[in-house]
């Protein structure tokens, strides 16, 4: 029985103690790490600006940076850094919102195709525009609404869950077939740009991008946290969410426009960020437990603070040049995630 | 008059008519058993009056008011519905889920919804296991949870109206036989002391001649007999019904109710 044996998962396999106080400590651990690991971020890079340095500034002793460190950080390590988390914040309460919502653990935005959907409108400015930010976020943002549109109202044609799967696996393939028709037409400067955005990076952060996003992504997760009793409702199955009240024809419209308003304009400024959706609500859910009303915040807090500290990597690594921070959290997510699974079957 | 009612309702499933023209009605304080062989349209009916399959002819009728023009959330908040088969394995605290029946009802105090999870706690007897998780339980554990979550559920909706309706799909399907009288001897006290209408779908003769002040014998899609227990429950009806011979005999321990014994191999 997969549906079984998808819940299992998506439950977690720990069963922690489930006291109220244990999952306040939880968040209140998750803001700390994630404090910490945002003075580290801003602090690390390929130009060091010292901890204490940076301590007494912001305490307000003026005078304790010089004025290119106050450059470093005013236009480049703070406005990445509030990237980095609100792209994570973004990923991990839309990723819990999905799993839940399908009744998956494998669910993540990328499942209805909303981040093909991005990819493809990313390469499509690339390539066939002059390109530039504004061309390459919006249509993005297009790409990721139109797909995730289409997964949907395919998917509605047959009912439960399964039929927006598989919506999203043909959309998905007919997606990446159309990037690469578009990547046969581009030329060698084109396909480092589009590498590049396909394996995500914050280095498109500016003062400009977060007055809109970071406003925006905190009240779509801000709505999203407020819908955890649905999530949990769902815990108990689809019937039993509609006899609790929910209809779920409208539940799911909401949840998925919810996902894709939140994580559309993250993914078109950042690119295609993998695990990060995937892999934080599990480690909340097995830390945790399943209530989607400390899951959901939670989540946000690991996603938020996982990505601060791929960056902290992504740069550090091979300074003065950096990775893509796609590529690390693939890396680091990706055989996390295979050791997760590998002991959830050993239990 | 407040009542539950299908009117000459007909619902198909494929190309197959499961329900036929049934009409029954289901009172406050009222426990309706619905019996009947399989794919005698039990569970069909069930799902109609809970909403999740449409009326192809006649209608559903709440209170009066019909359940087409009842959104989801109006009609959780007047009847609760506990399913066959519950998922089981999903980390959350015992009284998480029990809460839940809460979920229609937000102006509910945290004290009142509280107060509903004690009571209903008790009437699933499920005070020793209060703290463990819900997925550690057994099968027929979490299905007294569910139980318990349902009556939360009618309880806040008896608060909110004054009375509520039940939908039971075999609630003691996973039940040890002590549960099993536990829960429908609850059934049966609950329906009158909070004013709660319940039907329940079950296989047990016995435990619905004993419990339900009502049975509904359906066959075939259709209502073969509606009427007290010891009225719906004649040797004929039962033969007719589930192609078997059956005694029907009066309860040696329970006066004014029966037991129907079979008498056949089957055949």
């Amino acid at each position: 029985m997969p549906d079984r044996d998808f819940s299992r998962n998506l439950a977690g396999s720990h069963h922690p103690a489930g006291h109220h106080m244990t999952r306040k400590a939880g968040l209140m651990i998750l803001s700390c790490g994630l404090l910490f690991s945002g003075v580290l971020a801003i602090s690390k890079g390929a130009f060091q600006i010292p901890v204490e340095h940076l301590l007494d500034w912001l305490t307000g002793n003026g005078g304790a940076l010089d004025t290119v460190s106050t450059n470093v950080l005013i236009s480049i390590r703070l406005p990445r850094v509030l990237l980095g988390l609100v792209t994570g914040a973004s990923l991990g309460a839309a990723g819990a919102a999905m799993q839940a919502l399908f009744r998956n653990p494998l669910a993540e935005p990328g499942l209805v195709g909303l981040s093909a959907g991005a990819s493809l409108g990313a390469i499509a400015a690339i390539v066939l525009t002059p390109g530039g930010f504004y061309l390459i976020g919006s249509f993005a943002f297009a790409g990721s609404v139109i797909t995730t549109h289409l997964a949907f109202v395919l998917g509605e044609r047959s009912s439960g869950v399964s039929g927006l799967l598989l919506a999203g696996v043909a959309i998905n393939a007919i997606t990446f077939s159309l990037m690469g028709l578009i990547i046969i037409s581009a030329d060698d400067a084109q396909l480092r740009d589009l590498t590049f955005w396909n394996m995500g990076s914050l280095a498109g952060a500016s003062w400009q991008v977060l007055a809109v996003l970071v406003p925006w992504v905190l009240l779509g997760v801000l709505v999203m946290m407020g819908r955890w009793r649905i999530l949990n409702a769902l815990l108990l199955g689809e019937r039993e969410a509609h006899h609790l009240g929910y209809a779920l024809q409208v539940i799911r419209w909401q949840i998925i426009a919810l996902v894709a308003l939140t994580v559309g304009p993250v993914v078109a400024v950042t690119g295609g960020i993998g695990f990060v959706g995937l892999v934080m609500p599990h480690l909340v859910r097995m830390w945790l437990g399943a209530d989607h009303r400390w899951v959901l915040p939670a989540s946000a807090l690991a996603g938020a603070l996982g990505l601060t500290f791929a960056d902290v990597l992504a740069r550090v690594v091979i300074a003065p040049a950096e990775l893509p921070i796609g590529l690390v959290t693939s890396l680091v997510g990706g055989p996390f995630f295979v050791w997760m699974l590998l002991k959830g079957r050993a239990r | 008059m407040n009542a539950f009612e299908t009117c000459a309702l007909s619902v198909r499933r494929g190309s197959r008519d499961v329900i036929r023209e049934v009409s029954i009605k289901l009172r406050v304080g009222e426990v309706v058993g619905v019996l009947g062989p399989n794919g005698a349209g039990k569970s069909s009916l069930l799902g109609a009056m809970a909403g999740e399959l449409p009326a192809r002819t006649g209608e559903v009728l709440i209170d009066g008011k019909s359940l087409a023009d009842m959104d989801a959330l109006a009609q959780a908040r007047i009847r609760a519905v506990l399913p066959q088969h519950a998922a089981l394995t999903f980390d959350l605290g015992l009284a998480d889920v029990i809460r839940m029946g809460a979920y229609p009802f937000p102006e509910a105090t945290p004290t009142q919804v509280d107060d509903w999870v004690r009571q209903s706690v008790l009437d699933a007897d499920l005070t020793h296991l209060e703290a463990a998780r819900y997925g550690e339980l057994s099968g027929g554990e979490a299905q007294r949870v569910q139980f318990a979550r349902v009556l939360v559920q009618a309880r806040a909706a008896a608060a909110a109206t004054g009375h509520a309706y039940i939908l039971l799909d075999e609630p003691t399907s996973s039940l040890d036989p002590r549960h099993q009288l536990f829960v429908m001897h609850r059934v049966h006290q609950l329906a009158r002391s909070e004013n709660f209408g319940v039907l329940i779908v079950m296989h047990d003769i016995n435990l619905a001649a004993q419990w339900c002040s009502r049975i509904v014998l359906l066959n075939d899609g259709m209502v073969a007999s509606d009427a007290l227990p010891a009225s719906a429950l004649t040797p004929e009806t039962l033969e007719h019904v589930f192609g078997m011979p059956m005694r029907v005999f009066p309860h040696p321990l329970v006066p004014q109710r029966i037991l129907v014994l079979a008498h056949g191999n089957g055949l």
